[in-house]
């Protein structure tokens, strides 16, 4: 009976888990689309630079966002790194593909073209177990 | 002894049953978390859908304009499959004519839908977008746009300013270089797309539009020939439309009791494909302005020549409200198509030109005149201030870009000295733009679109629906 008890337990645990993980990467992405195509950072541009820089070019831009740290009732911390309330970690990425880096630098332009791709992963703390990711991409002129 | 085992057993069964609906909870909560990252996957895969048609609009074939509505084998759905590496979950998203999805779209009409189905650890979500209206005009994005189509480098100036002052307010681009001689060029913004990365100076920034940025992007900006318009357009070939088009609707006012309506017009007898003021010997008088006027209802003309003199004695009438034929409730514009490949001197409006929204309202719209050049001649289309000692308003868009192999199509746009400008109220995309005198554009942004024309790409406008 007490090893039913604990899993249960668990179960419920693990269900408010999986529940604020997904509505925190879920409320991320939908920042992001508020935010906009053209709003979101750029970050840097990874890849060959050929001269004069050509669309077709296989390189991308890439932005990762700084670690955010959540307590166990999913409220933002605002602290730098994880404390001892931290329950949850969350990590963004924004990839622009399509896009027209800059010579001898890593910045780059976009394109009536470039693709956005945002991805959001929410890890368990302190565990550091991935709980729930989710992506989106975005345009000009999409939803 | 009984007691107890009963008592553990109800407990134990209270306590399975308490399990058994935790666990269902744990389930349900992954399901909708599941179904979460599946909407937004599958509004992605929309997005994703919609850059697709863009990179593929002007496709030779129409089959790969887009994600076909057809399902591959072992796929569970229809269309181009997909993902974002790094997440969960996949997506398959298809193009259609209808919403029902049957019906494939044909890669060229403005109603369309995008439908996507994303499944994310079996959770399953169904988004489609769609309708009429889903382009976006290919004349909202530039006010002023130097092509330079069909001549292999770009290093060619194609942007040509003389003496005088050329303003727009709206964005000017150019895949090749911008020549001025002493007048000053006034942009909002400036694009550079001539692949050279390092001609920004080609732009020349000088008073209002100083310290505008001016964006260079390394390649060239395509835009798809008269020839494709056309045939994105109405379907037809030049040799079609030459044979099939609504010159013979072109009207003038009746001698008598003449208004500008069905009644108090008729047709003025137009034939051939000369546009050319002896061809306005048999129209009549405007009731109010008391000039012989031509009035073109909304429809599709075919010129292999257009020469209208200045004449203060003349005018063209622009029926872009319809007034003459009944109305215009699908607001089609008054296309003008220009095609001779034989070298011609050059064709010119210098004729005085309203319209029939201006005569009843007191206003103008830009978005339902087009004129599309594509003449072989290096003398190019313009629009002439030169003999009218005053200035041109003219509210439309201009396209003119070649098909391979014939000489660049021009736009020239000649004011004077005086100050009496030539103003393009609309957008300009053209091969080669050349201003004499004092020129003006003024550009009106998505004010310019009108749902006819060809398109720059697909856009979400509406039409959202979701499954799941």
């Amino acid at each position: 009976m007490f090893g039913i008890w604990n899993m249960s337990v668990n179960s419920i645990q693990n269900s408010h888990e999986v529940n604020i993980a997904g509505e925190l990467a879920r409320a991320d992405i939908e920042t992001a689309k508020i935010q906009g195509y053209t709003n979101l950072p750029y970050g840097t541009y990874t890849g060959t630079v050929i001269y004069p820089p050509d669309t077709a070019a296989t390189g991308y831009g890439t932005w990762t966002g700084t670690t955010e740290f959540y307590d166990a009732t999913g409220a933002k911390q605002a602290i730098g790194s994880a404390n001892s309330a931290t329950r949850y970690s969350l990590t963004r990425t924004v990839t622009s593909y399509r896009v027209l880096p800059v010579q001898n630098s890593t910045a780059f332009s976009m394109t009536d073209n470039t693709v956005r791709v945002i991805r959001v992963i929410v890890n368990e703390y302190p565990a550091n177990t991935q709980l729930v990711r989710m992506g989106h991409i975005l345009v000009k002129g999409g939803l | 002894m009984l007691a107890v085992v009963a008592i553990t057993l109800v407990a134990s069964m209270v306590l399975g049953a308490i399990l058994l609906n935790v666990r269902n909870q744990y389930t349900l909560t992954w399901a909708r978390t599941n179904s979460e990252a599946a909407l937004l996957l599958a509004e992605g895969a929309i997005n994703d859908e919609i850059s697709y048609i863009n990179l593929h609009l002007y496709d030779a074939n129409a089959n790969t304009r887009s994600s076909q509505n057809t399902t591959a084998s072992g796929e569970p759905f229809k269309g181009r499959k997909g993902s974002i590496s790094g997440t969960d979950g996949q997506f398959w998203v298809f193009t259609s004519a209808d919403a029902a999805g049957n019906t494939a779209w044909d890669g060229n009409s403005s109603t369309l839908y995008i439908t996507a189905n994303a499944r994310v650890n079996g959770a399953w979500r169904q988004v489609q977008i769609g309708g009429p209206n889903m382009y976006s005009s290919i004349f909202t994005n530039y006010g002023v746009f130097g092509v330079n189509n069909n001549n292999g480098t770009n290093t060619s100036n194609v942007i040509l300013n003389g003496n005088a002052n050329l303003h727009c307010n709206g964005t000017v681009g150019t895949n090749g270089g911008v020549s001025t001689g002493t007048g000053q060029m006034h942009f909002e913004h400036a694009s550079n797309c001539n692949g050279n990365g390092n001609n920004q100076t080609k732009f020349v920034a000088k008073g209002t539009c100083a310290n505008k940025p001016v964006v260079t992007q390394a390649t060239s900006r395509p835009f798809p020939s008269c020839t494709e318009m056309l045939k994105k357009s109405c379907n037809k070939t030049w040799s079609q439309l030459s044979s099939s088009n609504d010159n013979s609707k072109i009207r003038t006012f009746n001698s008598s009791n003449p208004t500008l309506t069905s009644s108090g017009t008729k047709t003025c007898g137009f034939t051939g494909s000369n546009l050319n003021t002896s061809k306005m010997s048999n129209c009549n008088k405007s009731p109010d302005t008391k000039k012989t006027a031509m009035i073109f209802p909304p429809g599709d003309y075919y010129f292999t020549n257009v020469e209208l003199d200045y004449m203060s004695t003349h005018e063209i009438i622009l029926d872009d409200q319809g007034a003459t034929v009944g109305g215009n409730p699908d607001e089609k514009p008054i296309r003008f198509w220009l095609r001779n490949t034989s070298y011609n001197d050059g064709d010119y409006i210098s004729m005085p030109m309203r319209s029939s929204k201006e005569i009843n309202t007191g206003t103008c719209d830009p978005k339902n005149f087009r004129i599309f050049y594509s003449n072989d001649s290096s003398n190019g289309f313009r629009f002439d201030v030169s003999n009218r000692k005053a200035p041109m308003n003219v509210y439309g868009a201009v396209y003119a870009v070649s098909d391979s192999g014939m000489s660049r199509c021009r736009a020239v746009f000649v004011g004077d000295e005086d100050s009496n400008e030539c103003v393009l109220n609309g957008g300009l995309i053209a091969d080669r733009v050349s201003i004499y005198g004092n020129a003006r554009i003024n550009f009106p942004g998505n004010n310019l679109g009108n749902k006819n024309d060809p398109p720059s790409g697909v856009q979400y406008n509406g039409g959202y629906k979701c499954r799941g």
